[in-house]
């Protein structure tokens, strides 16, 4: 119910970017980071945006529906904004209180920064807004594989990872109906140590880790019965495979950071 | 008590608002079950109008997804309705501090209550609830003593004991302690013997019975055991897509098993009994309560018998 808030939550499709091979896309996220940092100027950073504009468009996922993924990490981007704002002092100043200085380059960071930052939040919800949490930690089980050769536990690392994403909204339900119930009790579910809220607290905490060694009693229990023993020897029903798609990915995403860069050039000249 | 007031309530009212002016276009496009509600649905509760008398036994029911706990939070003012009101005792619930009081009259315990336990031990778990309502200190021992003994729990025995070391059933009850020891007017019950076995069941549903008739508290019970609803309560209210499908007593609403069938519910056993012999001619004379009970049914056959069919 309350899962809507969730970042980026998957949006089922079948678009050309739902398809990718969800190791591209891991990979991909990184490759468009990286053009979006190196951009150096407003007109870079709008070619970029052009770029994880039309990104959203070839996955068919409204517009509205990109920034209410992102909403909840808003916040992130106002802070930053407001701290660039106050403490990047260059250029002309507009207004001073106290220690409080308002200048041109502060201004210029302010808004420069949170379009990157709202671009890179995007690039990040991109991913799981198109990649299922079963394709995401496979993908991360086949990119860690080769440190599988040094001991490193590759398979149950991966698990580990989609266990958290499979019972995070599920626990989410649990708090609210915990709370709700506690809220029915008179309890002061705030987090004001001073109003009986250490007890409110402690009165949601203790249900949700009791819930939670609950579940991961049953899940052992549940793997056990169906004779889960780690990766070794484990096959796929569809396996991971790079196809044509792919390397049009690759070709577009090394495009995306060419043209920032020449972008960046272009506007140095 | 507590009075519903065309009462819409939709969990994300933004969208219910936006989408509401071609949901009847939409609503008769999709196919779907008859039952239940469909979870991009806008409204989680639509024009729910009803109101639950002092010292009645009301019982809710209504396919899984069918509102009956969205329901149940507005009694006590966990949820706030989209559109309408919700009164208990004549005051809106609406604003903070009104719902805050509401829960000071109405206690509500959620489905598997023992979840929710939480303290080191038995005594504190069921302080908790009194103890946030401003009850004196002084009284603690008296008020906890007294709803441990309601649901049957030695009180000297528990009161320092985890509740966690507790078996499932016990757990239950005093979960059910920490609702009861808030001394609420009305105590609304979802599910109360969910995954209890059927001794356990039995004795849960004769404990509620026994606040309803020796406290005179008035009991709402959800429940999808059909028996259990027409052998305990005065009044029934069906839900179906959020909607009152029907409300009145038992007989009433156990009327039409076909309608009750397609909502993906069921009549009580006794009732569906004498309905199946009815569809094989065999007509008995229908008691004055209008519905069939083990008991009466085994007299009326009995009867029937003796003088020949």
């Amino acid at each position: 119910m309350a899962q809507s808030a969730l970042f980026g939550r998957y949006w089922p499709g079948k678009s050309l970017v739902h398809k990718l091979d969800p190791r591209m896309k891991l990979t991909g996220v990184v490759i468009a980071m990286v053009a979006i940092f190196l951009a150096k100027s407003y007109a870079a950073l709008g070619v970029a945006a052009l770029f994880v504009a039309a990104f959203f468009l070839v996955a068919r996922i409204p517009f509205g529906q990109a920034f209410k993924s992102i909403a909840p990490l808003l916040f992130i981007v106002l802070l930053t904004a407001f701290l660039n704002l106050f403490f990047v002092q260059s250029g002309e100043v507009y207004a001073q209180a106290g220690p409080f200085v308002i200048s041109q380059g502060g201004i210029d960071s302010a808004i420069f920064l949170s379009i990157r930052l709202t671009l890179l939040l995007l690039c990040a919800s991109l991913l799981t807004l198109t990649t299922t949490s079963i394709d995401l930690t496979d993908a991360f089980e086949s990119m860690l594989g080769p440190f599988a050769r040094f001991g490193f536990p590759a398979h149950e690392f991966a698990m580990v990872m989609g266990i958290a994403l499979r019972f995070l909204p599920q626990f989410m339900d649990e708090l609210g109906t915990i709370r709700a119930a506690q809220l029915s009790r008179g309890a002061h579910v705030s987090a004001n140590p001073f109003h009986g809220g250490m007890q409110g607290l402690s009165s949601l905490m203790v249900p949700l880790f009791t819930s939670a060694f609950r579940h991961a009693e049953t899940l052992s229990n549940g793997m056990d019965a169906r004779c889960y023993h780690g990766g070794v020897g484990r096959t796929r029903l569809e396996p991971l495979a790079f196809s044509t798609r792919d390397l049009v990915a690759v070709v577009v995403l090394l495009s995306m950071v060419a043209c920032v860069i020449a972008t960046n050039i272009l506007a140095t000249l | 008590m507590i009075e519903f007031k065309n009462v819409w309530y939709s969990y994300n009212p933004h969208a219910a608002n936006k989408t509401e002016a071609n949901k009847e276009a939409k609503d008769t496009q999709k196919t779907q079950a008859d039952w239940g509600n469909a979870p991009d649905s806008s409204w989680a509760l639509e024009d729910v109008s009803f109101s639950v008398q002092d010292g009645e036994f009301l019982g809710i029911a209504g396919h899984t997804g069918s509102g009956k706990s969205t329901l149940v939070q507005h009694m006590n003012g966990l949820l706030v309705p989209t559109r309408g009101q919700v009164l208990v005792d004549g005051v809106d619930i609406a604003n903070k501090q009104a719902a805050a009081d509401a829960r000071k009259q109405v206690g509500l315990v959620f489905q598997y209550p023992e979840h929710q336990l939480f303290a080191a031990s038995v005594y504190e778990d069921v302080a908790f609830g009194p103890r946030n309502m401003g009850m004196p200190e002084e009284e603690m021992d008296s008020i906890v003593r007294e709803a441990l003994e309601l649901v049957d729990l030695d009180f000297e025995a528990l009161r320092d004991v985890s509740p966690f070391e507790l078996s499932g059933g016990q757990q239950r009850r005093v979960a059910l302690a920490g609702v009861l020891a808030m001394r609420p007017a009305t105590l609304i019950l979802d599910e109360p013997a969910a995954g209890l076995d059927p001794a356990a069941r039995r004795e849960l549903l004769a404990l509620v019975q026994r606040f309803h008739t020796e406290l005179n508290t008035t009991i709402v019970l959800i429940s999808h055991n059909m028996d259990d609803l027409a052998h305990l309560c005065d009044r029934i209210l069906v839900l179906n897509k959020g909607r009152v499908h029907a409300f009145g007593e038992p007989a009433r609403v156990f009327i039409d098993p076909v309608a009750m069938k397609n909502i993906g519910l069921d009549v009580p056993s006794a009732q569906r009994v004498a309905n199946l012999l009815k569809a094989q001619d065999l007509l008995l004379p229908v008691p004055s309560s209008g519905l069939f009970t083990p008991g009466n049914l085994v007299e009326t056959l009995v009867k029937a018998y003796k003088e020949g069919f």
